[in-house]
């Protein structure tokens, strides 16, 4: 293969790697501190694709339509932790069926607002180009994908390793017991957390609608490639699900070029083999079961 | 544990049993029904859930449409239509299937969206003689080996969507054609028919690519496509993976640089409305688009958009026929008896917004009327342009060609 | 037992047998589904309840016996060969896979679990030739145990029913058994009973291949059933409803996830023949089922129960639950 289309590959992994990488971070974090394998995380990239095309619609622009939607879903991130997931810290069997029953809510009430025909959002006028890459064309709105990308994991890598939220977060999830011993308030810690964690999917979601388009049944799909990515990079760190997500988006690409009939299962081989190596993922804590 | 005889918990399951009871037992509501002036009921199993909910809402569109303009009667009888969801899932289509003709004893069923679904209901429809109108599903072997009695299909056959652009592709666009369709019995169905049409008129193959159904991102082939650089790309996609596969065409600089063709999926505003200027120059074959010009589809598109504010789609026009044949089938027979409908049905003609329509009694397929469209951009919005008739009256081969087996 | 608890089992067996009585053509059939879907669910239960596995993979064993019965049935007409043949396959690739993953635990085994599932949907899927692929295959063989086709429906109901209580009943006796009590042992205090000298991870692949088998078992009735199979019987979503039908009726109980996956079932149907909006509605109940009900039919009806008990006895003991009922310690690694 010509080394510039490799190029171009790679690029196209990262690019959709950086995507699951926003949703699979706030996944990651929700589970390694509050426990929780929140199922209705692919209902708030779809709430914040949605809300983003109305407001985008209203002739609002691209960047504050994106930041008002990414705001909204952290709301709703704020009000589920609230009314609903507090409730049942600790038992996960309900915190799983209550979580399908938020995704099942979320995605018929966006049908019913929104209508089942699939929409698009538009990639933003001034990335709207094509840039020439050693030869080839490749779309500036990717570029600009895998850089957001790559500056969120600076920005969280930061806070987790130099400031006291980052602290406060590793010990919560070592030894949640320990925080409340410290005199934190977990509760207000468990609410911020699952906010940021919402408007990263919220993010994610404003950002992959000019790629991936939008309709209902995609917040499955991204749910389903993101707890892989998160199980694959281990539980509860940011750096897992970033190399996680760089490892499932590259191989799977790549993987479409060179195994073309391995196509649907690449991703799910690449969990087995890591999991059969290392049970607790890339990064993963803990010891093995 | 239950072992332990603790009556509190045997109470428990007792009574959540009972509850379970009761739901059942009012599950099976019975309704005798047949005579003159009893309404015509009739079973809809689509998918409303999932990734063919645009679909089936649009048939379902189209048959309200059709009833309502004729007082929601066939012949003095009142018209009730009763829709279930099959989530394209075939067992429970199955469970929808029995629901329908057992409990609600409905007099006939349209159907189904999905191919896997269609081959699922096959059998046991043709142990109840049932008749169901195909609406949507475009298996080949439904019209070939699975051929049945109590199945005719209103809408296109795989074979029927592959085959007619590719000559016009090979004379007007190029010969040598990238092909990319979804990894799926539909996708290989289609790009056979297409494959065979186009060699047969000069054209070649060069690369076929089969992304599995439901991929997000195309950029994998789309870099392929200025690789291998051919002179022109020709795909089968439908829904999502259209829009999406449209505009990640155009974001790689590919649009206006290597023609895309395609079949009648991408001809269609369920796709080039949501796709917007990306669909732009699209060339292919379709067997309907609202601009044709005859006297049902003007009536149609008009009293369409006055209802439902929108351009129709072709699932909308299979949905009115499905709607038309079934009613033109009991006014023929004065019946809804099965054996008497399908006496009707394996000759029916009628006047379809796509032109004059007639079943091929070989097949239980229509004869089609293809024409050559192609995607302008008109005061904003995509629309189709008849560029030509691609074929008059195609029908699907009676038996599989032999290169596909 | 009880003399009580013996009149409650006979009870519940003559109502099971009986039950065609007040049903309709059609509920019949549909209760026969529910029974089947029920067994398929109750070996997930075991699994879950009693051994602290959850699975989101377990469609595969169900999967793995209807496909069995399909593709068998072409060259092989004896009724009973099939069903020995799903339930032996499918146990022989529970106990390969449980070998490899029951290492994991919690989330990465529910992921790897998917993992696997997903990895035989594909194959189902992709092998046209062999197994149907995406379109499926019809299964033209019928159910003769050796006196004659079982066409109608109330004889079928009475094969489902008949394999529903021999599934529920042997599990029972597993339960009670020795083997059953270090199973559970193993899912209250898994490093005591190591210290104690188990080798429980021999425990837990014992039951995760027994649990196997059993929704192999399943899978190949409903190979009859419908007379049809397509690769949605092996797709994760069918293992997440499973999942939710074990929650749904209540975790650590034989019978309560049999109940989840009748109400699941019925449900979902009843309301989806009404309603396009059946998913809001499915959503909300499963939400107050959790917010009122502690997230098990079971356990709601316990709850209910206990109330009006106390009400006739003017107690007021308010925690009716056992501890064990709520789930499992962690999903956590």
């Amino acid at each position: 293969m010509v080394t510039s289309s490799l190029l171009m590959h790679i690029l196209n992994g990262l690019a959709y790697g950086m995507l699951l990488f926003m949703i699979a971070a706030g996944l990651s974090i929700i589970f390694g501190l509050m426990n929780v394998v929140n199922l209705a995380h692919g209902a708030f990239y779809l709430a914040g694709v949605y809300i983003a095309y109305s407001l985008v619609a209203r002739h609002m622009g691209f960047w504050p339509s994106l930041l008002v939607s990414v705001a909204v879903v952290a709301i709703l991130g704020v009000l589920v932790e609230k009314w609903l997931l507090e409730r049942v810290y600790g038992r996960e069997l309900e915190q799983v069926l209550l979580t399908f029953g938020l995704s099942f809510i979320f995605a018929d009430l966006v049908e019913w607002i929104w209508g089942s025909s699939p929409l698009t959002l538009p990639v933003p006028e001034a990335l709207d180009v094509s840039l020439n890459v050693g030869g080839m064309m490749f779309p500036a709105y990717r570029i600009f994908v895998i850089l957001v990308g790559c500056l969120l994991a600076v920005l969280l890598w930061y806070i987790e390793s130099k400031t006291r939220i980052g602290a406060i977060i590793r010990a919560g999830v070592d030894d949640r017991e320990m925080l409340s011993a410290l005199g934190i308030n977990i509760n207000v810690v468990f609410t911020c957390m699952f906010a940021v964690g919402a408007a990263l999917a919220g993010l994610s979601g404003v950002l992959g609608g000019p790629i991936m388009g939008m309709y209902v049944g995609i917040d499955a799909e991204i749910l389903v490639s993101s707890l892989v990515i998160v199980v694959v990079g281990g539980l509860g760190t940011w750096k897992g699900a970033f190399i996680g997500a760089i490892v499932i988006g590259v191989v799977d690409t790549l993987g479409r070029v060179w195994f073309p009939s391995f196509t649907m299962a690449m991703v799910f081989l690449i969990m087995i083999a890591v999991l059969l190596m290392k049970p607790n993922g890339l990064f993963g804590r803990g010891a093995a079961a | 544990m239950m072992g332990k005889g603790n009556t509190r918990k045997s109470g428990a399951w007792i009574s959540a049993v009972l509850t379970l009871l009761l739901l059942l037992s009012a599950c099976g509501s019975q309704t005798a029904s047949g005579g003159e002036g009893e309404p015509v009921k009739i079973g809809a199993i689509l998918s409303f859930s999932g990734n063919f909910a645009p679909l089936s809402e649009s048939i379902k569109e189209g048959m309200e449409l059709y009833f309502e303009l004729h007082g929601n009667q066939i012949g003095n009888r009142p018209v009730t239509i009763k829709y279930e969801d099959d989530e394209a899932n075939p067992q429970v289509a199955l469970r929808k299937y029995r629901q329908l003709v057992d409990s609600e004893k409905v007099d006939l069923l349209v159907g189904p969206i999905s191919s896997s679904v269609v081959y699922a209901l096959r059998d046991v429809i043709e142990k109840d003689k049932i008749v169901l109108i195909d609406a949507n599903a475009a298996a080949n072997d439904i019209s070939w080996d699975k051929k049945s009695d109590y199945i005719y299909r209103v809408s296109i056959s795989n074979w029927q969507d592959g085959t007619p652009g590719a000559a016009y592709i090979a004379q007007h666009v190029g010969k040598r054609a990238y092909v990319l369709a979804p990894d799926y019995p539909a996708g290989h169905e289609t790009i056979q028919a297409f494959k065979e049409a186009f060699t047969k008129a000069g054209g070649q193959v060069i690369k076929e690519a089969w992304p599995k159904l439901g991929t997000n991102d195309y950029a994998t082939y789309l870099t392929e496509i200025l690789e291998t650089k051919p002179d022109l790309v020709f795909s089968f996609l439908s829904g999502t993976d259209a829009i999406r596969f449209v505009q990640q065409y155009e974001q790689f600089g590919l649009n206006g640089r290597i023609p895309l063709t395609g079949t009648q999926e991408f001809l269609d505003p369920l796709v080039t409305d949501p796709a917007g200027k990306a669909a732009e120059g699209i060339i292919g074959a379709t067997m309907y688009t609202a601009s044709l010009d005859n006297p049902t589809n003007k009536a149609f598109v008009e009293e369409f958009t006055k209802k439902y504010k929108e351009t129709p789609n072709y699932f909308n026009v299979q949905g009115y026929d499905a709607a038309q044949v079934i009613a033109k089938a009991i006014e023929t027979a004065g019946s809804t008896k099965s054996e008497e409908l399908i006496k009707v049905l394996k000759t029916i003609t009628f006047s379809s917004p796509r032109g004059e329509l007639a079943m091929d009694p070989n097949t239980h397929n229509l004869a089609l009327d293809m024409y050559v469209a192609k995607n302008v951009w008109k005061d904003g919005k995509i629309e189709q342009e008849i560029m030509g008739i691609a074929a008059k009256g195609l029908k699907i081969p009676e038996t599989p060609p032999a290169a596909s087996k | 037992m009880k003399k009580e608890t013996v009149a409650l089992h006979v009870a519940f067996v003559a109502a099971t047998m009986l039950l065609p009585l007040i049903l309709t053509s059609y509920g019949l059939k549909l209760t026969s589904e529910v029974l089947i879907i029920a067994m398929f669910v109750m070996s997930l239960g075991l699994i879950i309840g009693f051994a602290g596995l959850v699975s989101l993979g377990h469609a595969a064993f169900f999967g793995i016996g209807a496909y069995t019965v399909a593709l068998i049935s072409e060259h092989v007409d004896n009724t009973w060969l099939l069903l020995i043949a799903a339930v032996v396959t499918a146990g022989i690739v529970a106990f390969l896979s449980g070998l490899m993953f029951i290492r994991s635990s919690g989330a990465y085994f529910l992921m790897i679990t998917l993992a696997f599932g997903q990895m035989l949907y594909a194959i189902a899927y992709k092998m046209e030739g062999v197994t149907g692929g995406a379109d499926g295959k019809a299964v033209s063989e019928s159910f003769n145990l050796g006196f004659g086709a079982i066409e109608s429906r109330l004889a079928f109901y009475y094969v489902a029913a008949a394999a529903f209580l021999a599934c529920y009943y042997l599990l029972r006796v597993f339960l009670s058994s020795p083997l059953g009590k270090g199973v559970r042992g193993i899912k209250e205090n898994e490093s005591r009973m190591t210290a104690l000298g188990y080798n429980t991870h021999l425990y837990k692949l014992t039951v995760y291949s027994l649990s196997g088998m059993m929704a192999g078992f399943a899978g190949a009735l409903y190979a009859y059933f419908n007379q049809y199979i397509s690769p949605d019987l092996l797709h994760w979503m069918f293992s997440g409803q499973a999942l939710i039908m074990v929650i749904v009726g209540g975790v650590g109980t034989l019978l309560g996830p049999a109940i989840g996956a009748g109400f699941f079932v019925i449900l979902q149907n009843y309301i989806s023949s009404y309603t396009e909006r059946w998913p809001i509605i499915m959503g909300l109940l499963f939400v107050c089922l959790v917010l009122y009900g502690r997230g098990g039919v079971i356990h709601l009806a316990s709850l209910v129960w206990s109330h009006l008990q106390s009400k006739r006895r003017t107690g007021r003991e308010k925690s009716v639950l056992p501890k064990e009922g709520s789930g499992f310690e962690s999903l956590k690694g």
